[in-house]
């Protein structure tokens, strides 16, 4: 297994354990609750209890990050034959063919993840974020347009390699990564202070 | 003393001339030459005068000179105790139905049981056969086969003789029932084998039945070919096959002689399902049969572009059973349209020297009309390539000129996708109406160059690819506003 599967298998990883941490976090949240109030409350109510507002810029910022994420993703590891070579952009010839070929590929990038886009930042309304952050948000699409652009420069010159090719790999990947955790850091933050 | 000896010779002359039967005797004229030239004499001279009587009596008083005859005559049996020996059929063999081809042995057995040593005589076998057809029997071609005295078994008195001229029954032009008999013939006794009883158990017989069928040529399907499978029709073509079972028919050929055994061949040629032509030619077993273009005009103008299929049919013509056998159907030839178009310089280019999957590269070739007047026809653009085989480009309709070749362009076109990058791909032609090889296409030419294995068309930095990017992030912006105003607006208010 090379290092873009690796790699590609860290950041699935990543999505992995936020979802793990929520999960973990929703649950105890619940039975600590239930412990404090002496009733039993439901998931539900629970849910609506927790939930807070952060406003809808940074709802909107947020769900723009996440799309951008995933196209940034599959145009990451799925543009070109080099990592799967089974499963690539090149592989629709008419799509690909196509002089607006990116733009259609991303647009079916988004199709397909646009319920798992538009639910992600709901579950932020169960952690208690900060300025701090709702600033720190608006971080990852300028690096996620920067990782699209690294991966399409690397999809543009296939399959010719440049030592650009494996600098503007590193990059994409690295700010792909980057954006991910900051993306993340919000359910990682609040798991750690339920465990403190 | 000199008339007694005349005499003498006289009746020994006769007896000889009685017995060898009714034969004439040369008067020799004048008492010249033959006997009487060897120095003269009287004797002679009274022997050519009683001759000469002896003539007349036959001429003048046929009944006294029978009566005459008898007493000459001397018998050559000398007792009356003979018997005349018991003969049969002989064949051991149980199987009665055989085929024209089959070995046989026919025999024949005598038996001498009777007859002492001192007065058993010769014997004489004559095999006779009733062919199928036939009212009566009639002698084999065999010799007649001579049992001598002394050839007899000690035991059993018995002499056992194959008629070794009959090996099989391939002579008979007619299949069936065939019965065969013995005659036998002591000198004195003419009598048949019919009137023993059988013994089939031991394979004797009175007479000899055997069911007779024919084997009719067979040609070997896996030999048979046309060639060339496409031609013109004026071409010489030639259909070649084999029969079945060589060494049996070259046995055959050789015992029963050519002209006798050869095996009427049939050409039979079809168009759809319609027999066109036949021929027929004599061929002997063991020769290869061939049939050509030169044996007879098979082909016509008119058949120029049609296909064709051919069988053969094969007999030996023998009556009474089957005597004719069938091929299975061959495929060919396909004659070739006549020509009306003259093709030549099929070409391609790319816009430039890079052969990108995108470039517009040009294909072209030059036509001239083959007829007495201009032709209008089609020409469909093919290329080839791994992803995308015998895919139709474009299609133009033009009229070829008689006097010179025009070029025909197909300019700018657009034959791969990002599929075909770092393919070979090949280019050809489909025309309406054939060409100078009476083919209605042209054979596939393979590219000049592979195509460049580059996947993508444009820069990062083309306004294409700018827009492109541009696009997606206004895709994730416009989907992100969307939808918050969707599902988290009116969920936070």
């Amino acid at each position: 297994m090379g290092w873009d599967s690796v790699s590609f298998l860290l950041l699935l990883a990543f999505l992995v354990a936020g979802l793990c941490s929520h999960i973990m976090y929703m649950d105890k949240m619940h039975k600590r609750i239930s412990v404090l109030s002496n009733i039993k409350v439901s998931k539900n109510r629970l849910y609506m209890g927790l939930s807070i507002p952060h406003g809808s810029n940074f709802n909107s910022v947020a769900i723009s990050a996440w799309i951008l994420f995933f196209i940034a993703l599959a145009y990451l590891y799925f543009l070109t034959p080099a990592v799967f070579d089974r499963f690539n952009y090149f592989r629709l010839p008419v799509m690909a063919s196509s002089p607006f070929g990116f733009l259609v590929f991303a647009t079916w990038i988004f199709l397909l993840t646009v319920l798992v886009s538009a639910y992600l930042p709901r579950i932020y309304s169960f952690y208690e974020i900060s300025k701090g952050f709702k600033t720190a948000i608006l971080l990852p699409s300028p690096l996620l347009v920067i990782s699209l652009l690294c991966s399409a420069y690397i999809g543009t010159i296939y399959p010719m390699f440049t030592s650009l090719t494996d600098l503007a790999w590193k990059a994409s990947f690295l700010t792909l990564l980057i954006s991910e955790l900051v993306l993340l850091s919000p359910i990682f933050i609040g798991y750690a202070e339920v465990n403190r | 003393m000199r008339g007694f000896v005349a005499i003498l010779l006289i009746l020994i002359y006769l007896s000889v001339i009685i017995a060898q039967g009714d034969v004439d005797i040369p008067v020799i004229p004048g008492g010249g030459g033959g006997s009487s030239s060897g120095g003269g004499g009287h004797s002679y001279t009274d022997i050519d005068n009683f001759i000469r009587q002896v003539e007349s009596w036959k001429t003048n008083d046929p009944d006294r000179f029978d009566y005459l005859k008898t007493l000459f005559y001397k018998q050559n049996i000398t007792t009356s105790k003979y018997v005349p020996p018991g003969v049969w059929m002989y064949f051991p063999s149980k199987n009665k139905t055989i085929s024209r081809y089959d070995d046989v042995a026919i025999g024949a057995l005598v038996q001498d049981d009777k007859n002492p040593l001192e007065i058993r005589r010769a014997l004489y076998l004559t095999l006779e056969i009733q062919e199928p057809g036939d009212k009566s029997f009639k002698p084999a071609k065999t010799a007649t086969q001579i049992i001598q005295v002394n050839e007899y078994d000690d035991k059993e008195k018995t002499s056992l003789r194959n008629f070794p001229e009959i090996t099989s029954f391939s002579f008979l032009k007619q299949v069936g029932d065939v019965r065969l008999r013995v005659k036998a013939t002591d000198g004195q006794n003419n009598y048949y084998s019919t009137i023993q009883s059988d013994d089939p158990a031991h394979g004797y017989y009175h007479e000899l039945l055997l069911h007779v069928y024919n084997i009719p040529p067979q040609i070997n399907n896996t030999t048979m070919s046309v060639s060339p499978n496409t031609a013109k029709w004026d071409d010489y073509i030639q259909y070649t096959a084999s029969l079945e079972d060589q060494s049996r028919s070259q046995n055959e050929a050789t015992i029963a002689g050519k002209e006798e055994n050869s095996v009427q061949i049939t050409l039979h040629i079809y168009n759809r399902s319609d027999e066109v032509f036949n021929i027929t030619k004599p061929f002997l077993p063991a020769d290869t049969i061939s049939f050509s273009t030169k044996d007879a005009n098979i082909f016509k103008e008119m058949d120029a572009g049609k296909n064709f299929s051919y069988r053969y049919s094969s007999t030996d013509g023998i009556k009474g059973g089957n005597n004719t056998t069938w091929t299975k159907l061959g495929y060919g030839p396909s004659i070739k349209p006549n020509p009306k178009i003259r093709v030549t310089d099929l070409k391609v280019s790319s816009e430039d020297n890079n052969y990108y999957w995108w470039q517009g590269y040009n294909f072209g070739l030059k036509a001239k009309s083959q007829a007495a007047e201009p032709v209008s026809f089609r020409v469909d653009l093919y290329t080839d390539t791994p992803a995308h085989p015998g895919r139709l480009i474009a299609a133009q309709t033009i009229i070829a000129p008689t006097n010179d070749s025009m070029d025909v362009l197909f300019k700018d076109m657009n034959p791969f996708d990002v599929a075909d990058a770092n393919q070979t791909f090949d280019y050809y032609f489909r025309y309406s109406v054939p060409d100078q090889n009476g083919l209605m296409y042209s054979y596939a030419i393979e590219g000049p160059k592979q195509i460049n294995p580059k996947l993508i068309r444009y820069t990062l930095y083309s306004p294409i690819m700018v827009a492109n990017i541009l696009l997606i992030m206004g895709l994730a912006l416009l989907g992100g506003i969307m939808i918050e105003r969707r599902f988290y607006r009116r969920r936070e208010g």
